[in-house]
């Protein structure tokens, strides 16, 4: 079919939709000290030896009251279930077998646009 | 395909303005109001058909790049071949794309292929729909962009996980860039996706986590970027895009097919196609006309003409160091002074719709008009 039945347009007949409030889900991850502390909080295939020494668990955020994490780097997020000891750790707080968190407050900004700070993006 | 003078529409302005269609007089005249192009039934059907094979055919390419290992042959840097070929043999979705046509109704030839961040999108999907209506509403136009990307956002959001924000850059301070991505994630919304926008020198990175975060802290999970992956792929963040995770529109493979290499490799693989032109890395294959592209150049930049008898052309810009391909010179139709293209859209592998842009030189630049079009049925 060529025709279009409809081109209807929300966002810019209505600027409400902009005042929507983000859900942010900052996300985190937990150093350990080694290797058996990252699996008994995470389970054996989702801990990650960092080259400076010391192992990472996975991604992970709170939301609604749970933790989801990233299993592997592209999988989307799930619920940490009960076999994830981690899913225990109340918001807030730290796990005990953990050395500390890396959270998204370390984010530096302006990485992205200086190769195309002449020109415009379109083809 | 005729060229057909029209009267303009009281108050057009307005009308183009009130979808957000605020460059329609950029440079003088962007949305030509008073002309349009009349096609007929069975020339939008060739269109049509030409487009999806065009789609058949770059698909089978990329596949040939991969296969024979031409990645840097059409411009990849090699440190990022494997996160190309990566997104490839996971088969990750593309939303949309443009193919530039060489038309005069008894030819038609792919002149270029707008794989990554192609642009004129509200003015083709919007604007000349509601042309059509004003003017012409009883005959029809090959137009259904707007359906199409909704369903491809509805396809998308299923296979997200609820609640996930999904995101829309483009660069700051480029009118025309953030009128195409609002246009994109207006269709995102009506689709149901949670659509944001946050302009590209505000994303956030933490190398520490090897995520991306917007202006709260969320981390992006999916992005549509109108941002070419060359240019993205040569910024300071670059090497923490493979291991981010991020879900990205256009997905990392397309930079094969945005690549004006993939010309020569598409002549290469289908010598003497009708609807090809033959095209090479190398010059020395033409006796006479030719024209020279950069892989990488954007809306007729650097571009040479090189014609056997007549004044050569050539066209500004800043690319051209990262190599260039050489095609046979098809010159554009040219309509009392006007020559005219036409972009023909494919959206989740379907042909969607055309857009028509004339210019008063043979090369289509973004000042190029947009000029809209019917067809009797």
């Amino acid at each position: 079919m060529k025709r279009s039945k409809e081109v209807a347009l929300v966002l810019i007949a209505s600027a409400s939709l902009a005042a929507c409030g983000p859900d942010t889900q900052e996300t985190r991850r937990e150093v350990y000290s080694s290797r058996d502390k990252c699996v008994e909080d995470w389970g054996s295939d989702k801990c990650e030896e960092q080259a400076g020494g010391g192992y990472w668990g996975p991604h992970y955020y709170f939301y609604g009251g749970r933790t989801y994490f990233f299993p592997r780097g592209r999988d989307n997020a799930v619920p940490a279930g009960k076999d994830v000891r981690f899913s225990g750790v109340p918001q807030g707080t730290r796990s005990p077998r953990s050395l500390g968190t890396i959270t998204s407050t370390h984010v530096v900004r302006g990485g992205f646009g200086r190769t195309g700070s002449y020109h415009g993006s379109g083809s | 395909m005729k060229r057909i003078s029209i009267d303009r529409r009281p108050n057009w302005q307005e009308k183009l303005e009130d979808i957000g269609f605020t460059f329609h007089s950029l440079d003088g005249v962007y949305w030509n109001e008073g002309i349009c192009y009349e096609f007929t039934a069975e020339e939008i059907d060739w269109i049509e058909a030409v487009t999806g094979e065009m789609d058949r055919l770059c698909l089978e390419a990329v596949a040939y790049v991969m296969e024979k290992d031409l990645l840097e042959k059409v411009g990849v840097p090699w440190r990022h071949k494997d996160f190309i070929r990566e997104s490839w043999k996971r088969s990750d979705r593309s939303l949309y794309g443009r193919f530039d046509f060489f038309f005069d109704g008894d030819e038609l030839k792919l002149l270029e292929y707008n794989a990554d961040t192609p642009t004129s999108l509200i003015e083709s999907s919007v604007a000349q729909w509601m042309w059509l209506e004003d003017v012409f509403p009883r005959h029809d136009q090959f137009n259904s962009i707007h359906e199409k990307l909704t369903a491809a956002f509805r396809d998308i959001g299923r296979s997200m996980p609820g609640k996930t924000p999904f995101y829309f850059t483009c660069v700051q301070d480029h009118e025309e860039d953030f009128v195409n991505v609002e246009y994109l994630r207006d269709v995102a919304l009506q689709a149901g996706l949670d659509a944001r926008h946050l302009f590209i020198e505000d994303i956030g990175c933490s190398r520490e986590v090897g995520r991306f975060y917007d202006l709260e802290g969320g981390e992006i999970r999916y992005l549509f970027k109108l941002y070419p992956w060359e240019w993205m792929l040569n910024d300071e963040f670059a090497d923490s895009v493979p291991e981010s995770g991020m879900t990205l529109f256009e997905p990392p493979w397309k930079m094969v097919l945005s690549s004006k290499g993939i010309l020569p490799i598409l002549w290469e693989m289908y010598p003497d196609h009708e609807n090809l032109l033959p095209s090479y890395f190398d010059a020395s294959r033409f006796r006479g006309s030719y024209v020279r592209k950069p892989l990488f150049s954007r809306e007729g930049a650097n571009i040479f003409y090189r014609r056997r008898f007549g004044r050569s052309l050539q066209t500004e810009g800043t690319y051209g160091t990262e190599g260039s391909i050489f095609q046979e010179l098809k010159e554009l139709p040219c309509f009392e002074g006007n020559y005219a293209a036409i972009g023909s859209w494919i959206i989740s592998g379907e042909a969607a719709g055309i857009g028509v842009r004339e210019d008063d030189t043979p090369i289509t630049r973004n000042t190029s008009r947009f000029v809209p079009h019917y067809f009797k049925t």
